[in-house]
């Protein structure tokens, strides 16, 4: 996966492309934004880690041009500005993504991931997690190299954890994406798809959080 | 600097009284003024009533005093009263005397003539004690060098003049509660802006600094209320520049933490999962709490430099315990403890709260992050929500009595303390629920062995068994 990051310390792009890169992304660091813009001219870029604070023109401005642009590439924004009126104003100019400073790399990467499964452009063809692989595409999933035999429900249950790697989504949201037109759900229906997921691919590989949902079970845990 | 006054003293009451002290007085001086005017005047009217009478007696006496017996008797004197607007002057208090050349007084008209001296060869005004009275008398030789006086009593001027002077005073004391109830009525009126800007000032927050309306305003007002609002935006400006600064320095501190993170976290992945030297991982654990203090202190100045006046919006719990369970999910994991959130079915109206959703997430956070760092391996931390109520419970040891209401002291952390901590978090979440009129208090769970933070509506009713925790009233 190529990564373009815009970030004008020195230091920080450094240590972010290296540490992108040691994890296996492909990476593209500019220190500011009018040769970041010249380099997504011309190449294809699977994610844009941006900086807000650049040199000349600000993060912002380039976000926004992109977006006009019809750039459809998905932007993580990476700031040392938290206050959540800057972050709503990140999100509605386009950003997929809003972190504050300072991030974990492991972090930045699993966000990295998350947002190219959820983009409309050129999604992941592959998702890994762990010893898990799954082609969204194709609707198939295999546990340690073995193929994995999937309801559509428990696909589409699988592929929404999967492509919030991070996240615990609670059990109304669960429901509402996975049954979005159908009228009459039994209560514990998605127990039950919970519940084969666990048997057919591993114990672990959903987590249940009492009160609130589901989450994907940790790298760690599935990487037996 | 005045003298203070009593919290009663208003400026009506001062008003008022000042009214209810000036008028009377002020009325007394203007009585006492008409009264010596009238009794000068009244003075000189019967002065010269006295002459006029004793000159026509003199004048009417014939030269040769041994007839003037029959004479005198011829000058119609009693019955006729004296010319005074009055006409009260009794003429019995008149008496006129007639001396023949010797001293001999003639009958003439008049009782108690027996009692006025004869003073022989004196002409002028005489006052006279006669019979405990005082008199006033008029004293004229005449031609024949006999004498005749005239005397009055003085009461009868007196009254007179009292009857003048004081006359007019009586209408003006009963006019003087419709006087103060005018000026009651009307200062009322006119100090109502006044109250409708006091009003408005008692009724904001301590940080609600838009300028007051100067609309309506009587023009005595305005400079003050235009001072007020100057001085709103001086402190505004004082207050932004300091929020600025804030941000400023979250931005100069983050970026530098995020470069040490980033070449720590570098440094790892290129190391491919060799085991760290110990002095290098504490570096990075030191890294990590750094990180966290810096964080959690632009939070607490964040949190403590809000607006009360900025937006609230209805809280989606569901939502925001979905991201704060994500976020604690993590640690959860590496310390082996199960996160639930008890009551949390969804669709239920449970702990309605109107607020900020990025600041509650902020308190969920610290909740969870202390309660999953204090929880034993193989525990469980329980977000539990009630009807006017949300608790945060784990299973860890809890902390010493005597120790619990200084757990919410920044940078207080609790003797033998051995997790990460910033000493901040109470703090925070303190401060939160004070911006959304939640009570905080926290102490050992009522109903199994652990610790329990209770967030609750300021003045819904406490459980009896909160006075084993230390209540922490919302300020």
């Amino acid at each position: 996966m190529r990564i373009l990051i815009v970030e004008d310390d020195p230091q920080l792009g450094e240590a972010l492309a290296r540490g992108l890169s040691a994890l296996g992304f492909a990476v593209d660091w500019f220190g500011d934004g009018s040769r970041a813009d010249a380099a997504l001219a011309t190449t294809p870029y699977d994610a844009i880690v941006l900086d807000l604070g650049l040199p000349g023109r600000d993060g912002l401005h380039w976000l926004a041009r992109w977006r006009a642009g019809a750039q459809r590439v998905p932007v993580l924004i990476l700031t040392a500005r938290d206050a959540v009126e800057q972050r709503i104003e990140g999100l509605d100019a386009g950003a997929d993504d809003y972190l504050v400073k300072p991030i974990a790399i492991p972090e930045l990467a699993a966000r990295l991931r998350a947002v190219l499964r959820r983009s409309q452009g050129r999604p992941e063809p592959v998702w890994t997690h762990g010893a898990l692989e799954y082609r969204p595409a194709a609707k198939a999933a295999r546990w340690q190299g073995t193929p994995v035999e999937l309801t559509a429900r428990e696909c589409a249950l699988l592929e929404l954890l999967l492509a919030h790697p991070q996240r615990v989504l609670p059990r109304a949201l669960i429901q509402d994406k996975l049954y979005a037109f159908e009228q009459d759900i039994e209560s514990n229906a998605l127990e039950v798809h919970v519940h084969h997921l666990r048997r057919k691919i591993h114990p672990k590989v959903v987590r249940t959080v009492r009160g609130v949902g589901y989450a994907l079970g940790g790298v760690e845990d599935l990487s037996a | 600097m005045n003298a203070p006054r009593g919290p009663g003293t208003t400026l009506r009451r001062r008003l008022m009284r000042l009214v209810l002290l000036a008028t009377p007085a002020l009325w007394a001086l203007s009585a006492l003024m008409s009264f010596l005017i009238a009794r000068q005047e009244i003075d000189e009217m019967f002065d010269a009533e006295l002459v006029r009478i004793a000159q026509q007696l003199a004048g009417a006496l014939p030269h040769d005093e041994g007839a003037a017996a029959g004479v005198a008797a011829s000058v119609p004197l009693a019955p006729r009263r004296p010319a005074i607007p009055d006409g009260g002057a009794d003429v019995k208090d008149l008496v006129v005397v007639v001396w023949d050349p010797v001293g001999n007084r003639l009958p003439v008209g008049g009782r108690d003539g027996n009692l006025l001296p004869h003073r022989p060869g004196r002409r002028g005004f005489v006052d006279l004690e006669l019979r405990r009275r005082d008199w006033r008398a008029f004293y004229l030789p005449t031609a024949g060098q006999g004498q005749v006086a005239v005397a009055q009593r003085v009461a009868e001027r007196r009254e007179l003049v009292r009857n003048l002077a004081v006359g007019p005073l009586l209408p003006w004391l009963l006019a003087l509660p419709l006087l103060l109830l005018a000026l009651a009525v009307g200062l009322e009126r006119v100090l109502r802006p006044l109250r409708r800007l006091s009003a408005e000032l008692e009724g904001r927050a301590a940080d609600d600094l838009r300028p007051l309306d100067m609309q309506d305003l009587p023009a005595d007002l305005r400079p003050l209320v235009a001072a007020t609002n100057a001085q709103f935006a001086r402190v505004a400006t004082l207050l932004e520049r300091e929020r600025r600064f804030t941000s400023d320095a979250a931005h100069e501190l983050r970026t530098p933490l995020a470069v040490l993170q980033a070449q720590w976290d570098a440094a790892l992945l290129s190391a491919d999962g060799a085991p760290l030297p110990e002095p290098l991982r504490r570096l990075g654990e030191g890294l990590a709490r750094m990180s966290r203090l810096v964080t959690q202190l632009l939070l607490l100045s964040r949190v403590e430099h809000r607006e009360s006046a900025a937006p609230r919006r209805p809280i989606d719990w569901s939502a925001l315990v979905g991201e704060t369970f994500t976020d604690a999910l993590p640690l959860a994991e590496r310390r082996g403890v199960e996160l639930a959130c008890e009551d949390c079915v969804p669709g239920t109206e449970r702990f309605p709260l109107q607020g900020d959703a990025p600041l509650l997430a902020a308190l969920l956070r610290n909740l969870l992050d202390n309660a999953l760092r204090h929880s034993p391996r193989g525990g469980q931390v329980s977000l539990r929500f009630g009807a006017d109520r949300l608790e945060v419970l784990d299973d860890g040891p809890g902390v010493p009595s005597e120790q619990l209401s200084r757990l919410g002291d920044r940078f207080y952390r609790p003797p033998g303390e051995t997790q990460p901590g910033s000493g901040l978090g109470l703090s925070i979440v303190r401060r939160i629920a004070d911006w959304h009129g939640l009570v905080v208090d926290w102490g050992p769970r009522e109903d199994a062995p652990g610790f329990r933070v209770r967030l609750r509506r300021a003045g819904a009713p406490a459980p009896v068994a909160a006075e084993a925790g230390a209540a922490v009233e919302a300020a």
